[in-house]
């Protein structure tokens, strides 16, 4: 697996990045921080994240309108993207949000652990999921030396493929 | 007369919506102080002495009752400009019994009070009304019966009377004068200006009740004896009709997303459908999956589209958000195909950076096709002086865009690869 899975929070006040992190710390997670959606787009187009918290009121590019940019996007759409508003529970905004793709819809101030234990939900999720994905790469490159080794076999080169073999199996 | 009828409720009206910004200000800055401080009273690092663990919990403790006081104020001004409203439904009453006694058990627990709930034979099993917001009213009446009690306990009796249902919750606290009865449902109003000091709350939570009560239909009466306690019964129908609302609710105003399009000057004509297979697959795309290609461009839900797109048809995309990282970019990743260029960044600008990628080893043969906004006469020329591969304007075709890098990519790629 490569490094820490990435949490990429996202707010335009520091202070709550600041809170955010403070909450998050602990986990076995990066946390990224940004202050726009905008720039959220550019840590999403560079690098893979676990889970995305957002919130919903941002000048310039809001958390709908960047959760709406990630989930059209083949490759960040499966990021599970928590929303945190500091608003009044507004059953429409919370609609909005869950139909820009949010796995959940939080309003602040919320609990801390709370907010640990989801995210530490979707943390492992994610590991579990690039654990499959290795597993799946590594599968593939046993098979295909498989293949190959039955070729050479056929035709009678059995040293070659037991090297095969063997740098498959290392 | 009509008109300053209008002008007040005008008036109101701004008012309520003032409160509700405000709230929100109010609460943002609120957010983290609450967050940071039980944090740092949870000492999890062990580094702090009890008493500064003490001044956090009473930081944290202070923050949570401004936060209350918030939430009161903004519900008393939804309430009081017709906003708030009631959703009736069946309430399955010891479902709703059960969870009050969960939420004040511990309270009164902790001040070594019984609590205790007794309901009549007589009361049917399910009513209808709005569970919310009788909870909301329930609660608030007997966290009072708690919180002016000291010695004894608090009862809730569920009975009938005169063909409403009544909750009654008693208590063994320090009572009201019965001149002060009217007042504490008053705004702002506790039975006397030192009860504040000694049991906290900001007398919001009775007037707050006193609207909900009436809104379902029904009141809230109260009987009290100096010293021997106080009797707060709620009376609401068993069968609120489910029409009742205290006025309409004001409709949000949502602007969906996408509706700055106006500055996006995209480089895909309309809202292209990203997901699925619905795009066709031209042979130019087919030829360019497992290509990499580098954009460099500052406006980032343009190339956020831009390369979901690519990254459908198989192709590998690199990011800069400007030029220098563009460059740097460039020299880490020698498997860059093909490079999409802005013209208009800041610092270093589209012409720019193209010169500085020629001078680069093997950068002199590499497609840089230029995707610009702007189309002044002489910007063409321009760009392509500075080493422009291909000179395309916005809003640009998909299938084109596909079919003009296929033809700078597919050929060369190889050999040019060895090259480098």
């Amino acid at each position: 697996m490569t490094g820490r899975p990435r949490v990429l929070a996202v707010d335009d006040r520091r202070e709550n990045l600041l809170a955010l992190q403070a909450i998050l710390e602990g986990l076995a997670v990066e946390v990224v921080s940004v202050t726009s959606g905008e720039d959220a787009l550019k840590r999403l187009l560079t690098d893979d994240y676990a889970v995305i918290l957002l919130d919903a009121h941002m000048p310039g590019m809001d958390g709908f309108e960047t959760a709406g940019h990630i989930k059209q996007r083949e490759r960040t759409r499966h990021i599970p993207v928590l929303f945190l508003t500091a608003v009044d529970y507004d059953p429409h905004l919370a609609f909005r949000g869950y139909q820009a793709g949010a796995v959940d819809y939080i309003t602040k101030p919320f609990d801390p652990w709370v907010l640990r234990s989801k995210v530490g939900v979707f943390v492992d999720l994610w590991t579990v999921h690039a654990r499959l994905a290795e597993q799946a790469e590594e599968c593939d490159r046993l098979r295909t030396a498989i293949d190959y080794a039955v070729e050479l076999l056929e035709d009678g080169a059995i040293d070659e493929a037991r090297d095969r073999l063997k740098t498959a199996r290392d | 007369m009509e008109e300053k009828a209008q002008q007040l409720a005008q008036a109101s009206q701004y008012k309520t919506e003032f409160m509700a910004n405000m709230s929100h200000e109010l609460r943002t800055p609120l957010n983290s102080l609450l967050l940071l401080s039980r944090l740092l009273a949870e000492n999890p690092d062990a580094n702090l002495t009890p008493r500064q663990i003490e001044f956090a919990n009473t930081i944290h403790g202070a923050g949570s009752d401004l936060l209350r006081l918030i939430d009161d104020i903004l519900d008393l001004s939804k309430i009081e400009a017709g906003r708030a409203e009631v959703d009736a439904g069946p309430v399955v009453l010891a479902e709703l019994l059960g969870d009050l006694e969960q939420a004040l058990g511990p309270q009164a627990e902790e001040k070594g009070l019984t609590l205790a709930v007794e309901i009549s034979a007589d009361v049917p099993s399910t009513i209808t009304s709005d569970m919310q917001r009788l909870q909301q009213v329930l609660r608030n009446l007997l966290a009072n019966a708690v919180k002016f009690t000291d010695t004894g306990g608090v009862t809730l009796q569920v009975g009938r009377a005169g063909g409403l249902l009544a909750f009654a919750v008693r208590d063994t606290g320090i009572g009201i004068p019965a001149g002060k009865l009217e007042m504490i449902f008053e705004a702002f109003q506790q039975a006397d200006g030192t009860t504040s000091r000694k049991y906290g709350g900001t007398g919001l939570g009775l007037s707050i009740s006193k609207e909900l009560a009436r809104m379902l239909g029904g009141r809230i009466k109260v009987t009290s004896t100096v010293g021997e306690g106080s009797v707060f019964t709620l009376l609401v129908p068993e069968e609120l009709p489910t029409t009742a609302t205290a006025g309409s609710r004001a409709s949000t105003s949502v602007s969906l997303s996408g509706s700055r399009s106006g500055s996006m000057a995209g480089s895909l004509s309309g809202p292209t459908p990203l997901r699925g297979p619905a795009r066709r697959v031209t042979p130019a795309a087919t030829a360019l999956a497992g290509a990499t290609v580098l954009i460099v461009d500052d406006d980032v839900r343009n190339v956020f589209a831009l390369t979901s797109a690519l990254e459908l048809h198989g192709l590998t995309v690199l990011y800069a958000d400007n030029g220098a990282a563009g460059i740097r970019l460039l020299t880490e990743h020698p498997e860059v195909d093909v490079v999409l260029m802005d013209t208009m960044m800041p610092d270093l600008d589209g012409n720019e950076t193209t010169r500085l990628i020629r001078e680069l080893p093997g950068g002199r043969e590499l497609p840089v096709v230029f995707l610009t906004a702007k189309a002044m006469p002489g910007d063409r020329e321009a760009s392509l002086a500075a080493g422009a591969t291909e000179y395309v304007t916005k809003p640009v075709d998909l299938d084109e865009l596909l079919a003009l890098m296929a033809n700078w990519v597919t050929p060369p790629r190889r050999p040019r690869r060895v090259a480098r």
